[in-house]
């Protein structure tokens, strides 16, 4: 299987790979390739050109900036995966990270290519979304504008990037304050597979032991990350334990409708959602209130 | 669309190679076809089976999953770059004495995987054997014997450093 004929630009700066995105009718952006080579074999894209996005060196780095932790697009998720910082913060983007693909894929896939491609299974999407993260797309000429993730994924495979002229060059997570914690639950069918079903939590809990704030994002269930605000609503100021928190999963995953497809069915999605979002609370609420690593 | 050959340099086990290549082709067809290294095998050509997989700058990727362009100035490692002087590397050995393999055919890249894993993690635990070679398909011998051949080679390569 091989691509179709396509021009290959390979620059070494962000400015130069953003003109020619702007120049090249048809072209596309190559990041990691983990998706974009494969939709290529397969003749469902054939874009006349490829800028390959590998060669930027100031595209790929985890930095701290006032409390905020700032990632270059094409981070590779094993980098992401590895850092102690990440694990530590931000639990439910590490375990999202430990669970995407296997190892050749988080060698070479990258944070900025999974969040601009918004498979609606994918690991990372619904982290964003719970994480309250900030995307930053450039365009050529130097102009940036800042996107929440709430706005930043629009259906399946859509984003809020403009196509053919801008890229997603930073995510930037922001400080979650201390008493917080997060947890990600995934079921597939074998570990290298997208998710039937997943969940990403994060809140932050008060000394009281009740919650401050919760959010509560499921993927695989809708054409993209879908806020439980049911169980948002739920958790708010409560302290919780196994029934708050099946209560919680009951009010999030009640007016969802999943789609049906060869992996399971929607009743299937619907149930598995339930119990996913119960545990992921339970595991995000220890978490946070230092119970548990 | 014509196609407009790219000149790329790539060190393949140790020794620089030229090529002259279309830009749409694959890392595993410039290493099986153009240079020479069957030992690199196909065996889905989509991303899945990482029977392809080699190192790339230190690390697994599916050749399968990358573009020959993209690897101009890299260096790359094949199974055949683990045998040095006649002397197989301890991983071919531990996969030997073990019987961690039948037909074969997913065995080069077990052991491009396992390379990476023991390049970073020289004394792995039995699950994280198992998350490294989770993209590592085996439809014959089933992984049992796979981990526990790992698991040897890490003993074997961690004594013989020590002592
Ligand atoms: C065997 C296998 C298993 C996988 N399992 C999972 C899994 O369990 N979970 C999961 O989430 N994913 C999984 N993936 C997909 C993987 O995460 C991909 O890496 C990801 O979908 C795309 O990221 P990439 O860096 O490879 O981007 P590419 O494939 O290079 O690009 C994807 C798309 O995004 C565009 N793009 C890339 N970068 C930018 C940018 N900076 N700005 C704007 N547009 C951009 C490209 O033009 C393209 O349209 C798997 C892939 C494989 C091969
Ligand atoms: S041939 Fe590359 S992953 Fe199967
Ligand atoms: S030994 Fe035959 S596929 Fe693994």
């Amino acid at each position: 299987m091989r691509p179709a004929p396509f021009e290959y630009y390979a620059p070494t700066s962000l400015e130069e790979a953003l003109r020619l995105l702007s120049e090249k009718e048809g072209a596309k952006l190559l990041a990691g390739g983990q998706s974009l080579l494969a939709l290529m074999k397969l003749r469902l894209l054939t874009p006349t050109a490829l800028i390959d996005l590998n060669r930027i060196r100031e595209l790929r780095y985890i930095k701290e900036e006032d409390g905020w932790l700032l990632i270059g697009a094409m981070t590779i998720y094993d980098e992401l995966e590895q850092s102690p910082l990440i694990r530590e913060r931000y639990p439910a983007l590490h375990e999202a990270l430990y669970r995407l693909g296997d190892q050749q894929v988080r060698n070479r896939g990258t944070i900025g290519g999974s969040l601009a491609h918004a498979d609606p299974s994918a690991n990372l999407p619904p982290v964003m979304v719970a994480l309250k993260a900030q995307m930053v797309a450039a365009r050529a000429g130097g102009g940036r504008r800042v996107i929440q993730a709430d706005d930043f994924f629009v259906d399946a495979f859509t984003t809020a990037l403009e196509p053919d002229k801008e890229a997603l060059v930073e995510v930037r997570l922001p400080p979650w304050p201390r008493g917080s914690g997060g947890a990600y639950m995934k079921l597939s069918k074998r570990e290298i597979d997208f998710s039937i079903v997943e969940v990403a939590v994060q809140m932050t809990v008060g000394d009281d032991g009740g919650v401050k704030e919760a959010r509560v994002v499921l993927g695989s269930v809708a054409p993209k990350p879908y806020r439980a605000v049911g169980a948002e609503e739920v958790l708010a100021g409560a302290k919780v334990d196994e029934g708050l928190a099946a209560r919680a999963a009951e009010a999030g995953t009640r007016d969802l409708e999943p789609p049906s497809d060869v992996q399971a069915s929607s009743w299937y999605r619907k149930e598995v959602s339930r119990v996913l979002v119960k545990r992921a609370i339970l595991k995000a609420y220890a978490r946070a209130r230092g119970m548990e690593q | 669309m014509s196609q407009e050959l790219r000149h790329i340099r790539v060190k393949v086990n140790g020794q620089w190679y030229e090529a002259d290549v279309e830009p749409r082709m694959l890392l595993v067809d410039l290493l099986r076809d153009v240079l020479g290294f069957t030992g690199v095998h196909i065996g889905c050509d989509t991303g899945h089976c990482g029977a392809c997989t080699v190192i790339m700058d230190g690390r697994s990727v599916k050749s399968c999953m990358v573009l020959a362009v993209q690897a101009d100035g890299s260096e790359i490692m094949t199974v055949e770059g683990l045998e040095k002087d006649g002397q197989l590397h301890p991983l071919q050995e531990a996969f030997w004495e073990n019987h961690a393999l039948q037909c074969g055919y997913c065995t080069p890249g077990q052991l491009m995987s396992a390379y990476f894993l023991l390049s970073r993690n020289p004394n792995p635990s039995e699950e994280e054997i198992r998350k490294a070679i989770e993209g590592n398909l085996c439809r014959c011998t089933g992984y049992v014997n796979i981990v526990k051949a790992i698991k040897a080679a890490a003993l074997k390569m961690s004594s013989s450093k020590a002592g």
